[in-house]
């Protein structure tokens, strides 16, 4: 593989990378194939010893991704960062996606959990605002109760939301660090 | 010797600290550096300089060089410095503890 196929070969896999990145990237590549090529080393060789370039980009790819999901919050850029560091290896799916998959459900489940109580606690007083209850008393108790919960749980959840995204985030960095090396080899 | 890929690579950032410090250096220097040692893909080294450089371990300037075209150098940061001695001190105790086990476990 010769210099030009080595980089254009990394730069499609780094597409999802921020414009900026990809262009230090491929210089950084570029400045290493020059370098090599003044100690009288041929491009073969140059790429030869830097190794594949499409798992070189998935690893930077993920760390991008990374940087991004830190940056802004939001779903989707959690997501492209668990995708982008399980495609790194068979062990990262087991060790990344696993929990990632459990955790979330986990979340959904408490959020669903506080909605319904809250909710369920609101159709009780309805029933007795509207006469239909034999012991409004009871019932409004009862609204109060599980509304209440409904609501303890909701807050709950939004406190401990941001620092469980945080910890995914160190998690998968973690990872990144010591779990995988299938390409330093 | 082959050595255990997953090993490798949660030295090769002590060993990127260490040579560092030594001496400002680009980065196809340090992987010569680097794999006259160790063996690695060099091609892994950029990501992880990446990272160092974003954790704030390591400085990067260009540079002119004799031959050829400007350079992209590497630096040492007062942060990075602290955290060297931290990895080589925890890299004592551990491979300390690992010859005791292999010393105790092979002499019965």
């Amino acid at each position: 593989m010769n210099q030009k196929s080595f980089l254009s070969k990394m730069k499609h896999e780094l597409k999802g990378v921020p414009q900026k990145e990809q262009n230090e990237i491929l210089s950084d590549y570029t400045e290493h194939f020059e370098a090599g090529k003044l100690e009288g080393r041929t491009e073969d060789e140059i790429a030869k010893e830097l190794g594949d370039p499409k798992i070189i980009a998935k690893e930077l790819l993920m760390t991008s991704r990374l940087e991004q999901a830190e940056q802004q919050h939001s779903f989707t850029n959690i997501m492209r960062a668990v995708l982008a560091t399980v495609s790194l290896s068979f062990f990262n799916l087991v060790i990344v996606l696993g929990p990632a998959i459990a955790l979330f459900a986990i979340y959904i489940t408490m959020w669903c959990l506080s909605a319904s109580f809250f909710l369920g606690g609101v159709a009780l007083l309805f029933n007795a605002l509207l006469g239909n209850s034999a012991s409004p008393l009871i019932n409004m108790f009862t609204f109060s109760a599980l509304s209440g919960l409904g609501l303890i749980f909701g807050v709950g959840m939004a406190y401990i939301s941001k620092p469980l995204y945080k910890a995914t985030i160190r998690y998968m960095k973690w990872n990144v660090k010591i779990a995988k090396g299938e390409q330093v080899a | 010797m082959p050595v255990n890929p997953q090993f490798k690579k949660g030295v090769l950032e002590l060993c990127v600290l260490v040579l560092v410090k030594q001496k400002d250096q680009y980065g196809y220097e340090l992987a010569q550096n680097l794999t006259n040692q160790i063996a690695i893909a060099e091609g892994s080294l950029y990501p992880l300089l990446r990272r160092m450089t974003k954790d704030q371990y390591l400085r990067t300037y260009t540079a002119k060089s004799s031959e050829g075209p400007p350079r992209k150098y590497y630096q040492l940061s007062d942060l990075g410095e602290k955290y060297m001695e931290e990895l080589i001190s925890e890299w004592n105790v551990f491979q300390g503890s690992v010859n005791n086990l292999i010393k105790e476990a092979t002499e019965g």
